[in-house]
């Protein structure tokens, strides 16, 4: 699985890195590096490139590139806003008692 | 002492620079602002501010400088931004390991504590064992000057959890709307189209401070001038040739101002930034990168400056194209001109204004799709959206208009002074009307060339070659040359604002482009455009002739 085939808001943990060159050394330096969590932050026109967070840190990566990083998935934007939901029920289950 | 001022990019080098040595070096909230190393001293001490760099392995040619530069320093500024500080880090351990006197400096500090992050700077001194200075700029540059900062820390075992937290990773609401694929690109048209209507609507503060402005220079200004002149040939130089023609271009001050003005909004609120990451879509379809975004827009102020920015490209054929295509965009000198032209035949001239503007973009976006060549990978840290920093705007915007300024009255003036001598003295030194001067037998040679485009006047010809030492040289001669006003057609009009879209930049772009890609492929570049410029230009006048 590739940055790509995430959605905004996704948060994953970064597997493998397959770039070759002094690209790899410019993402490892940036952040990218095998077992950093990052956040798809968005995907820009076209879908030619997408913006990572990772620490606080925001990259731009090209697709050609960015299909080179491989990821897991720790938390998909459903089950963030679920947690989200979760959370707030149990603050209001608290403030009613 | 050769004192060095190293980091990542962005991380406020060469604002730091700018406040050590007074300087009024370009600073700006995105990656690569910095492409050269710049030095200045101050008493026994040499500052240089060198681009900005991520390690000793230059990943583009701007990073290889850099590292040339840091391994001679005697002593190393590391400027850290504190936002990213865990990444600036990495950095930082290998000047340190490089042996030299390394000084830590931290920046937004307070953009920081507003996200909720705090930094322990006892604790990171130890943690790194090199001093770590949280100050101002002044107090830094008396320590330095002074030699009172205390290299002799001893490192220890400290945990980097508790010398740092960066506060809440989460994005505000208004940096998730401009990292949209959908609203990011459409708030920069809609804000450009606003900059162009507050700019050039006659009834908008642009036009209305311009209008104000031309008057006290032109006409005031010039009749206190004549009364105190009782010869007639001085009378004329100072008034009719310096005081109408450049005197004519300082008049464009506000609306050059105001331009600038969104410019460097759109930069420091980090919003640039972001729209290079979204956009970067558009640029790989005409086999650029976002990072083209940046040349781009800085293009609409100057071409010098923004053939510069390309530096940082780490493929070489991007680059070529970037520098190419970036005399299309058309930068603030062609304003006036762009106004001078098109006012006498539309009353409100900001609809086509905001045409050739966009004509200009389209251009340069097309001839960049057509030309072959390496793709520039995009990968690039993006700056944080938010409120710009007031004296960061004022500072930027006070360095464009004196830079402005000052060319006209320099180069402007002198072209002016030149233009005058030329079209008032025929070959023999005798005081002669403009038809039998020196100018007219020498510019009537190359006139030809410009009657397809319905250009039959020779003056409008040497206005429109004048352009090539300097953009603004074209209103400042067609304001002498014409005092009461061009009587053109909009056919003819409309060729001659095509030629000065398309043509190629002025003599300091052309420097600036032999310096970054060398002097061959300048020249191929600028005679393909002129050649270009010519025919868009004749064609144009036949099509709105026909209309």
């Amino acid at each position: 699985m590739n940055v790509f085939d995430l959605s905004v808001g996704s948060i994953c943990k970064i597997v493998k890195v397959s770039v070759e060159g002094s690209a790899k050394s410019r993402l490892n330096y940036l952040g990218i590096k095998e077992g950093n969590k990052a956040e798809v932050l968005g995907f820009s026109l076209l879908n030619s490139s997408v913006l990572l967070g990772v620490g606080y840190t925001r990259i731009a990566i090209r697709k050609t590139l960015a299909k080179g990083i491989e990821v897991k998935l720790i938390c998909s934007p459903q089950q963030k806003r679920n947690g989200v939901k979760r959370l707030i029920a149990k603050l209001k289950r608290e403030r009613n008692r | 002492v050769k004192v060095v001022i190293a980091g990542n990019p962005n991380a406020g080098k060469t604002t730091l620079f700018n406040s050590l040595t007074h300087s009024t070096y370009k600073t700006g909230n995105w990656h690569g602002v910095t492409t050269f190393s710049v030095q200045k001293k101050v008493k026994d001490i040499t500052y240089v501010d060198v681009a900005g760099m991520y390690s000793f392995n230059a990943y583009s040619m701007e990073e290889a400088t850099a590292a040339e530069d840091v391994l001679t320093a005697d002593v190393i500024i590391n400027v850290i931004d504190s936002l990213t500080l865990e990444n600036s880090l990495t950095l930082t351990k290998n000047l340190i390991a490089g042996g030299r006197k390394v000084v830590v400096y931290l920046t937004k500090l307070n953009c920081l504590k507003a996200r909720g992050g705090r930094v322990d700077v006892n604790l990171l001194q130890k943690y790194l064992g090199v001093p770590v200075m949280v100050c101002r700029p002044t107090d830094l540059k008396r320590a330095v000057e002074n030699g009172s900062i205390n290299f002799d820390v001893k490192r220890e075992n400290v945990n980097f959890s508790d010398v740092y937290f960066g506060g809440s990773h989460s994005l505000k609401r208004v940096e998730r709307l401009f990292y949209n694929k959908i609203f990011a690109p459409l708030f920069f048209v809609l804000s450009m189209v606003f900059a162009f209507f507050i700019t050039f609507h006659p009834k908008m503060i642009g036009a209305i401070a311009k209008s104000w402005l031309q008057d006290l220079i032109t006409i005031t200004f010039s009749n206190v001038i004549s009364k105190h002149i009782t010869n007639d040939i001085l009378r004329s130089f100072i008034c009719d040739g310096i005081i109408a023609g450049a005197g004519g271009v300082l008049a464009f001050i506000p609306q050059i101002a105001i331009l600038y003005l969104f410019l460097t909004l759109l930069d420091e609120s980090g919003i640039m930034s972001a729209l290079s990451f979204v956009t970067d879509g558009i640029f790989e379809k005409v086999n650029l990168s976002g990072r083209a975004a940046f040349s781009l827009i800085s293009g609409f102020g100057c071409t010098a400056a923004a053939i510069s920015t390309t530096r940082g490209y780490s493929s070489l054929s991007a680059q070529r194209r970037t520098i190419a295509i970036l005399p299309y965009i058309p930068c603030g000198a062609k304003l006036p001109v762009f106004l001078t032209l098109l006012s006498p035949i539309f009353k409100n001239p900001f609809p086509a204004v905001c045409i050739l503007y966009f004509c200009g973009v389209a251009m340069a976006l097309l001839f960049s799709m057509l030309m072959s060549g390496g793709e520039e990978q995009l990968i690039t840290e993006i700056a944080p959206i938010g409120v710009p920093s007031l004296t960061a705007v004022k500072n930027k915007l006070y360095f464009y208009v004196k830079g402005f300024i000052i060319k006209v009255t320099t180069t402007v003036t002198i072209f002016c002074a030149v233009s005058w001598v030329l079209s008032s003295f025929s070959w023999n030194f005798s005081y002669v009307s403009v038809e039998d001067s020196m100018l007219c037998s020498i510019t009537k040679v190359i006139a030809p060339l410009f009657y397809p485009m319905g250009i039959t006047d020779w003056r409008l010809c040497y206005a429109a070659i004048c352009g090539f030492a300097a953009k603004e040289n074209v209103a400042a001669t067609i304001n002498l040359f014409f005092p009461d006003g061009l009587n053109l057609s909009v056919a003819q009009s409309l060729s001659l604002c095509a030629f000065m879209l398309t043509c190629p930049a002025c003599i300091a772009a052309f420097a600036s482009s032999v310096k970054e890609i060398g002097r061959k492929s300048t020249l191929k570049y600028n005679v393909i455009q002129l050649a270009f410029s010519f025919i868009f230009a004749y064609i144009v006048y036949f099509i709105f002739l026909l209309l």
